[in-house]
């Protein structure tokens, strides 16, 4: 299997500087009756250019062309080097580019970038026979873990002082798992939720896993002089989030919605807390089925982002009998929570 | 027992965590000492309202007789005075010679305030308020309320959610002393209006049922705060009871002390009902575990045990019996009893002999119970249906009543003219479950189960008048909301005086039950109302505000969505007057 090319985190420097400037970007786009996007042709689950599987990110951008009455045009390009997908982008060939992080290094050394709001969180999982009863990350101290070299994963490892075994590619590490040769691997909870759905005999199960820098929030890169353009995008996105538009899409390449609720099969002690939790603190006004009533929110439709479900379970509700909840819960049991409400049917 | 000439830490008048307004008392109300005598003869006193339940006997009566029934239809509010807060307010206020003083809880986990305000015009006299800790433990983050303060001689006490102990100078509300009563971060917090009795300062402890720790009364010197005596609700090793609790589960085992206790002046006796045992899941302390939701008796003086009487052995279902013990004589099956009587969760009404702790009679008052399988002959005790009883992660059972129980803190007042008592009671159900593992952690919740409340019944709440001699129920009132923490009071005049979460402040006959009255405060109400006379005149004044918290646990029922969309916030005390 051919190797898988990260949708561009890999910081880049542009140089050469282009842009369409004023009277915004949606006339022009209009007149041509297309958006443009640039993609690799072949780096799944992210994109490609087989019409059976286009890849999630290729899908997205789709719904989002329709939503705006547009015809959604591909212009491939391999981003194994993301400065020079990247920089057609910048120099005016596509006007959008799928998955890129909402990081400040990124953003940074991309002034002529701006992103959409986010509409998945990248990060991390663990991936793990499925017979094994491991619960926690710190239980495989000691055991041989799969980590791809120098990666993010792999740093995370190293730091954490777990025995590293390093491979090339994000591949190799589902394989190494799946014929004995490591206990677990730390891969990227896209990657390894796509090879799970396609390699179901393979037997494996993937663990949610949290940590410093292991998870970025995702969202379409415009050129910064597109200012229209990206709050049109920010419309659609919202609209496909309500709809579930983007959870459906995600699901078809079986890409974990967040790494605490990994997969199809999320590492059970995990949803266990989540639930336990939610019942001794939420269930009292939220009901068991988290749906609320009279003066208690619906919290299966709660329409904002986790961060702000974080939030207001923290700082509570003034004026409402929803208290704070700061010194009862930590962040990573309100996140535990909310995995849980996730779970429940709407 | 253990504390005796502990120094609890205090400090005089610490300016660091005080903020203190002057205001100029204006004419007419002056302090009057607050003496034993005072205390001791306040059923001979109709103007004041100078403790919790306004006598020691418990019972929340004033003989005061200006509003009966003829003219309470002519009471109107004559003031409000805002607390400023937002959250449950649950204080009962206390009135001495014209001066109210009340507590304020708030939301913002930041302050507790008290006010002395003239109980005639709601004029602002002087307030304190208390700076809290950021790092409050996690049962006091949801229910930061206080229930009131005492006043003895020249000073007014009241106690922390950070469980401290406070005394203030009457007259200027400048701190006298101050003390750790407890540790915070053990779990433990003040919510009870402490009791002075003979120079002593009693105060109850809340937070171990569900933090985790073990339940005490403690008595501190009312002049410097000096610790006299505690006495654990849960015996330690050697004590008579700890083989109830097996292996070091008694440590952990709760039974708080969340409501104020009464006091017999002729035996010299204090009688407190104690909470549910912790944590909530019975397979974890399998056991009696004495003497979690008991009546107990304690000796004012020293806080020896004198007798302990325990309705629910083993709680599974968070039915703490933590409820205040009304002193009575009477007469029952032709025969004098000196009784303590008291409602509590599980539905019933007890009559105990409270020279000997035994249970002369139980019986019960409401409607939906289901908890018990069958009733012990001799004195109808409920015997429990432990097969009702959830296994760890295992499915919910459905049990009546819920954890609010049959009747929760709102307290029972006793009208001697009628010889009823009356139950601000709750009509409901819950499906319970317990999860899977539990274990303790210092300052987190150690509860470990999850509930969801409905009602069988059209409305949840009903004011209930019950007959003590004869043993039954004679009227009900219904509410829609349930009556969970508004105290009623009764009086002279014929009236018992309620609030409820939907705001309004209701009159009933105390002979019929009939409403005669009622004034929509506009705010949820989970404070208590009390009456007094000021210059001749009568007042009814009640502590109104908040969210009643427990109300919206009601609002997952279709039954009562709307009620709890309609419940609105603030934080009052609104004094009623005839219209002249």
């Amino acid at each position: 299997m051919r190797s898988f090319a990260l949708p561009v985190i890999v910081v880049c420097a542009v140089a050469v500087a282009w842009g369409y400037s004023q009277g915004g970007a949606l006339p022009r786009i209009n007149e041509a009756g297309s958006l443009r996007f640039c993609a690799d042709p072949n780096n799944l689950p992210f994109s490609s250019q087989d019409p059976q599987h286009p890849g999630f990110e290729m899908e997205l951008g789709r719904a989002i062309a329709r939503e705006l009455g547009l015809k959604a045009d591909f212009v491939w390009m391999p981003t194994q080097r993301g400065a020079v997908a990247l920089r057609q982008l910048v120099e005016g060939r596509c006007d959008l580019f799928m998955g890129l992080p909402l990081d400040k290094r990124f953003l940074d050394d991309n002034p002529r970038l701006t992103l959409s709001a986010p509409y998945y969180s990248m990060g991390h999982v663990v991936v793990l026979p499925e017979g094994t009863v491991i619960r926690e990350m710190k239980e495989l101290r000691d055991k041989p873990v799969a980590v791809e070299f120098s990666s993010l994963g792999d740093i995370f490892a190293f730091e954490q002082a777990y025995s590293r075994q390093t491979h090339r590619s994000q591949a190799d590490l589902f394989w190494a798992v799946a014929t004995g040769e490591a206990a677990a691997a730390i891969m990227w909870s896209p990657i390894a939720g796509w090879m799970l759905k396609t390699n179901p005999e393979s037997k494996l199960r993937l663990m949610g896993l949290q940590g410093r820098s292991l998870e970025f929030h995702i969202g379409v890169g415009v050129r910064k002089t597109d200012a229209d353009l990206k709050d049109a995008v920010d419309g659609v996105l919202l609209q496909l989030g309500q709809r579930n538009t983007v959870a459906d899409i995600l699901k078809r390449y079986g890409v974990p919605i967040s790494t605490q609720a990994a997969g199809d099969q999320p590492a059970k002690a995990e949803t266990n807390v989540g639930e336990s939790l939610y019942g001794i603190n939420c269930s009292p006004c939220h009901g068991f089925d988290a749906k609320g009533g009279g003066l208690a929110a619906n919290l299966t439709t709660f329409k904002e982002t986790d961060d702000a479900f974080v939030r207001a379970v923290l700082n509570g509700r003034p004026g409402t009998p929803m208290q704070p909840f700061t010194g009862l819960l930590t962040e990573e049991e309100v996140r535990q929570i909310l995995a849980y409400i996730k779970g429940l049917p709407k | 027992m253990n504390a005796q000439g502990k120094l609890i830490g205090l400090v005089l008048v610490l300016l660091v965590s005080m903020l203190l307004v002057f205001v100029d008392s204006g004419q007419g109300a002056e302090w009057a000492s607050v003496t034993d005598d005072r205390l001791l003869n306040a059923d001979k006193d109709p103007n004041n309202w100078l403790m919790y339940y306004r006598t020691y006997n418990g019972w929340r009566y004033s003989p005061l007789s200006q509003v009966n029934r003829q003219t309470v239809r002519k009471l109107v509010p004559k003031w409000i005075f805002s607390f400023g807060e937002l959250g449950d307010q649950e204080a009962t206020p206390v009135v001495n010679n014209g001066i109210m003083v009340v507590t304020s809880a708030s939301p913002t986990l930041t302050r507790q305030r008290v006010f002395a305000l003239d109980a005639a015009t709601g004029e602002l006299l002087w307030k304190y308020e208390a700076k809290l800790p950021e790092d409050l433990t996690a049962m006091v983050r949801l229910i930061p309320q206080n229930r009131g303060a005492a006043i003895y001689q020249d000073k007014v006490y009241f106690g922390t959610i950070d469980a401290r102990l406070i005394a203030l100078n009457a007259k200027t509300g400048e701190v006298v002393w101050e003390g750790a009563a407890a540790d915070n971060k053990e779990g433990f917090h003040i919510s009870a209006a402490p009791l002075a009795v003979k120079g002593k300062i009693i105060v109850g402890i809340s937070g171990p049922g569900e933090m985790g720790q073990r339940g005490f009364v403690e008595a501190f010197n009312a002049d410097d705060g000096q610790s006299l005596w505690r006495t654990y609700t849960i015996p330690a090793p050697g004590e008579k009871g700890n083989e109830t609790w097996p292996g070091d589960t008694w440590k952990n085992g709760g039974g708080a002390v969340w409501l104020t206790g009464t006091y017999d002046p002729e035996s010299n006796t204090l009688y407190f009902g104690t909470g549910n045992p912790a944590p909530w899941i019975a397979q974890m302390r399998q056991g009696d575990n004495l003497w979690t939701n008991s009546s107990i008796a304690l000796d004012a003086d020293t806080g020896l045990f004198k007798w302990g009487h325990q309705h629910l052995a083993n709680d599974p279902w968070d039915y703490d019996t933590a409820v205040e013990h009304l002193v009575m004589d009477l007469r029952r099956d032709g025969r004098l009893v000196k009784a303590v009587v008291q409602a509590n969760k599980l539905g019933f009404v007890n009559i105990i002999d409270r020279t000997e702790g035994r249970l002369v009679s139980a019986d019960l008052f409401a409607t939906n119970v289901t908890w018990f399988k069958s009733r012990d002959p001799v004195t109808g005790k409920g015997i429990p249906n432990y097969a009702l009883t959830p296994q760890m992660g295992g499915p919910p059972v459905e049990i009546c009543p819920a954890v609010l129980g049959a009747t929760p803190w709102a307290h029972r007042p006793y009208n001697p003219e009628t010889g009823y008592m009356y139950i601000p009671s709750i009509e409901s159900c819950m499906r319970y479950k317990y999860e899977a593992e539990l274990k303790y952690q210092q300052g987190k919740m150690f509860t470990g189960a999850a509930y969801e409340l409905f009602t069988k019944a059209d409305q949840a709440g009903v004011l209930r008048a019950f007959d003590v001699a004869k043993g039954q129920v004679v009227w009900e009132w219904w509410n829609k909301a349930p009556l969970v923490g508004a105290g009623a009071i009764t009086t002279g005049g014929g009236l018992v005086f309620i609030g409820t979460p939907e705001g309004k402040v209701v009159a009933t006959d105390a002979k019929t039950g009939e409403q005669l009255w009622e004034f929509n405060v506009g705010m949820s109400v989970s404070g208590s109302t009390v009456t007094y006379s000021v210059g001749g005149k009568q007042y009814v004044a009640t502590v109104a505000g908040g969210i009643n918290r427990q109300a919206v646990w009601f609002s997952k029922e279709p039954k009562l969505a709307d009620v709890a969309r309609k419940m609105s916030f603030g934080g009052a005390v609104v004094g009623f007057g005839l219209a002249e």
